[in-house]
């Protein structure tokens, strides 16, 4: 008998829709050609590539001479920043960022600031939130860069871009966000929003892995990361990869269109298991903005376990979950962001991240519920901790 | 469809596709995920790696997965420079790079490396002796191509390599093999360079796929950093269905490697034989005679490239004027230029790149169709 398995780990990564593969089979088996050649099959390939960019560029609202693609989300955080501070390095070093960011933004400030940039990591408040005041009172008149991210890959909290891009318009400094976990779950529309950099990638909405773009305001000055030849208009050299792209635009203009039922359907799955969740186990904390939340995400802490044992057990159910982000996954540090939302640490160790998506069921929901409820109560069963906190109660 | 544009890029491996494609709904994982799913893309991209260093007869641990070629050698040339500047800004090249190379060069001379060309003979050869003659106490990098992409010269890396380490432990040395790697053996023993860089889709495998190998103890800085994938070399998400894809198109195309490497000779003999019989002195063979056997560039008098390759383009035939990277580009091939080539020749160059499912009988039609061309243009 196969294992049943269940899978709420969403926005680690997503299945590519058998629309999208649909999409991308004929550039792999007929349509092959080089699509920097002059020839037809070459021509085929580079019309596809900018169909593809204009469908992306209808999906957030930009111009289609405004998207890049590029090799993974992470690239295209890592091109947006490093190539926002060497271009713009003669107004200034200093840049703005959060302390929730991904990786994928810290690590190039990180490395920024050992080449003497100056960096600036604005606070959140207890749901994740930043502040725009915070950040027009860090702004200086060497700040050339702001990277705030849309939407937060463990606590799903969103941030008010709109409000933030305002505060940067009106300094004149350039506003980079990851949308890397928006994308495909909430609507984006960069000219309403009002940044100048977006990064997004494929593997989060049901597209490929090992695609990502990135949208550059018209205007707007960034050095290249990845230097060659002359494809994506000179910015981002590397033969393209034609079926990833197609992929890619084809499963956000699935995702696109379908944004409404999707965000619903997320969002009742999500309420079904926090409701089950709070009801069923006590000294239970939800981490994250309550409302002001992606519709698939679930982040909450139990007292007196270790996420990782919950995992374990989950797993053996069948169930699939997370800890935290998929990339700090080998790491036995606390999640930065749940420190960061001032979470102690053995709270921060007693973590589960459930991400929700398309494919899952209220009757999936139910039986996660009541596993967890299992788990919890036999791991608290063991632990000392525990028994501690029931004999002060009594 | 007669498809001589196999150093562009090749049509992948239909049991790649399905592995692909199967992967990409089933076996979706994120490999650093814990959960079964995770572990099992883990276990996949694990074996691949293992699959493909033992191709080039190097360890699992020295193969870095990257989104292609391009961002291989972006991240060897600019990464080692900046782990290296401490002792020294020299860095040499040859000039007949690709441009992935020479681009990413260009920005490490604006930066203050101080960049020197290698000098060639008529056939791209670098010359060893400018070699030797070149490397100072302060050169960090030496850069050369294994396999010309627009001539097919074949370079002597492992005598340069020698000729690096004799002279300069220290000095870095990278090689290209993009378009070496499946054509002929790439042997990191052997060749004894530091960095080597690979691309997928050059080899029947899919784009958007490459890797880089590092030499144990080698040092680099990362081009893309955040989450710590690849020993926190190189950041995001692994592409594990594409990399899979490619670690068997590398096997399958190095196990014909012998085979395919007669076919493109006996194909590129024969358009050569037939081309010469019946254009005589309107033909001159840019590639050199003991170059690798599936890249054969040519050229024709008194009609510019792109004139035949439109013509013949018209018969279903696809070849290409210089590598696909400068197509969109009206000036004359870099490498043409370097190796000494007549202008009035250099404009009517063309590259035709074979790959084993090419036929003897391909070529004739080819050659015939091209003859057709250029006695309609000498008769205008």
């Amino acid at each position: 008998m196969q294992k049943r398995v269940i899978y709420f780990d969403h926005a680690a990564t997503t299945y590519v829709k058998p629309e999208v593969l649909d999409a991308m089979l004929p550039y792999f088996t007929q349509e092959y050609g080089n699509a920097s050649s002059v020839y037809s099959i070459g021509r085929s390939n580079r019309k596809a590539i900018e169909d593809a960019r204009e469908t992306v560029a209808k999906c957030i609202g930009a111009m289609p001479n405004e998207i890049y693609f590029t090799g993974s989300g992470t690239e295209a955080d890592n091109w947006a920043i490093k190539g926002a501070a060497l271009a713009h390095r003669n107004k200034g070093k200093h840049i703005i960022t959060s302390s929730i960011e991904h990786p994928a933004v810290l690590a190039p400030c990180e490395f920024l600031q050992k080449q003497g940039y100056d960096i600036t990591y604005i606070p959140v408040d207890q749901d994740g939130l930043v502040n725009p005041a915070d950040v027009d009172k860090a702004i200086r008149p060497d700040t050339i860069l702001v990277t705030i991210m849309m939407a937060n890959n463990e606590i799903g909290t969103i941030q008010p871009i709109k409000e933030i891009a305002q505060v940067c318009k009106k300094h004149g400094v350039l506003f980079h966000t990851d949308a890397v976990q928006a994308a495909g779950n909430i609507p984006i529309d960069v000219k309403d929003l009002g940044v100048d950099l977006l990064s997004v990638s494929g593997h989060k909405f049901y597209g490929p892995k090992g695609t990502g773009a990135l949208y550059i305001r018209k205007g707007v000055k960034i050095e290249s990361l990845i230097h060659g030849g002359h494809q994506e208009r000179n910015r981002r050299a590397g033969t393209e990869n034609v079926p990833g792209i197609v992929g890619f635009a084809k499963a956000l203009e699935l995702a696109t269109q379908n944004l409404d039922a999707h965000y619903e359907k997320l969002y009742k799955l999500r309420e079904r298991a926090l409701e089950g969740i709070f009801e069923k186990i006590p000294h239970v904390r939800l981490n994250g903005h309550r409302e002001k939340r992606l519709p698939g995400n679930l982040n909450v802490s139990f007292s007196f376990v270790e996420g990782e044992s919950i995992l374990l057990m989950l797993d053996m159910k069948g169930i699939k979950a997370s800890s935290g982000s998929a990339c700090t996954s080998g790491s036995l540090d606390p999640s930065h962001i749940l420190l960061a939302i001032g979470l102690p640490h053995e709270l921060a160790h007693g973590s589960l991240r459930l991400t929700f998506g398309e494919s899952n069921t209220e009757e999936e929901v139910d039986y996660l519920v009541d596993c967890l409820a299992e788990i919890i109560d036999k791991l608290r069963r063991m632990s000392p901790l525990y028994e501690d906190f029931i004999k002060g109660e009594c | 469809m007669i498809y001589f544009d196999n150093s562009s890029t090749t049509k992948p491996y239909k049991e790649v596709v399905e592995l692909v494609a199967r992967l990409m709904s089933e076996e979706f994982g994120n490999s650093s995920s814990l959960h079964i799913l995770g572990i099992r893309a883990e276990r996949i991209l694990e074996s691949t790696r293992k699959t493909l260093a033992e191709t080039i007869k190097a360890e699992p641990e020295e193969i870095i997965f990257t989104s292609g070629g391009t961002e291989s050698i972006n991240m060897a040339l600019k990464g080692s420079a900046a782990a290296m500047k401490r002792s020294g800004k020299h860095i040499l090249t040859s000039p007949i790079e690709h441009d992935a190379s020479l681009e990413s060069l260009k920005t490490l001379s604006e930066m203050g490396f101080e960049v020197e060309y290698i000098e060639v003979d008529q056939y791209g050869h670098i010359l060893l002796d400018d070699l030797s003659r070149k490397i100072r106490p302060d050169t960090i990098l030496v850069n050369i191509m294994a396999v010309n992409n627009e001539l097919g010269t074949i370079e002597p890396v492992e005598e340069a390599a020698g000729i690096i380490k004799s002279k300069n432990e220290k000095t870095v040395f990278h090689v290209d093999a993009v378009q070496a790697y499946g054509k002929i053996p790439v042997n990191v023993r052997r060749l004894n360079a530091d960095f080597i860089s690979f691309s997928s889709h050059k080899i029947h495998g899919p784009k958007g796929v490459g890797m880089l190998y590092m030499r144990k103890g080698a040092r680099i800085h990362p081009l893309i950093t955040g989450g710590g994938h690849e020993r926190k070399l190189r950041s995001g998400t692994v592409n594990v269905p594409g990399i899979a894809g490619f670690g068997l198109a590398a096997t399958t195309k190095i196990s014909r490697m012998q085979k395919d490497s007669e076919i493109c000779k006996k194909v590129r003999n024969r358009l050569l034989t037939e081309l010469r019989n019946s254009l005589g002195n309107s033909v001159r063979v840019n590639s050199p005679e003991d170059g690798i056997s599936n890249i054969l560039n040519i050229s024709f008098k008194g009609v510019k490239s792109e004139n035949i390759l439109h013509f013949l383009e018209s018969k279903d035939i696809f070849v290409s004027s210089g590598s696909a990277c400068h197509s969109r580009r009206d000036t004359t091939s870099h490498v043409l230029k370097a190796v000494g080539i007549p202008s009035e020749w250099a404009e009517g160059a063309i590259r035709f790149s074979f790959s084993g499912d090419n036929t003897e009988d391909q070529a004739k039609i080819c050659a015939d169709a091209i003859v057709n061309i250029l006695k309609t243009v000498q008769k205008i």
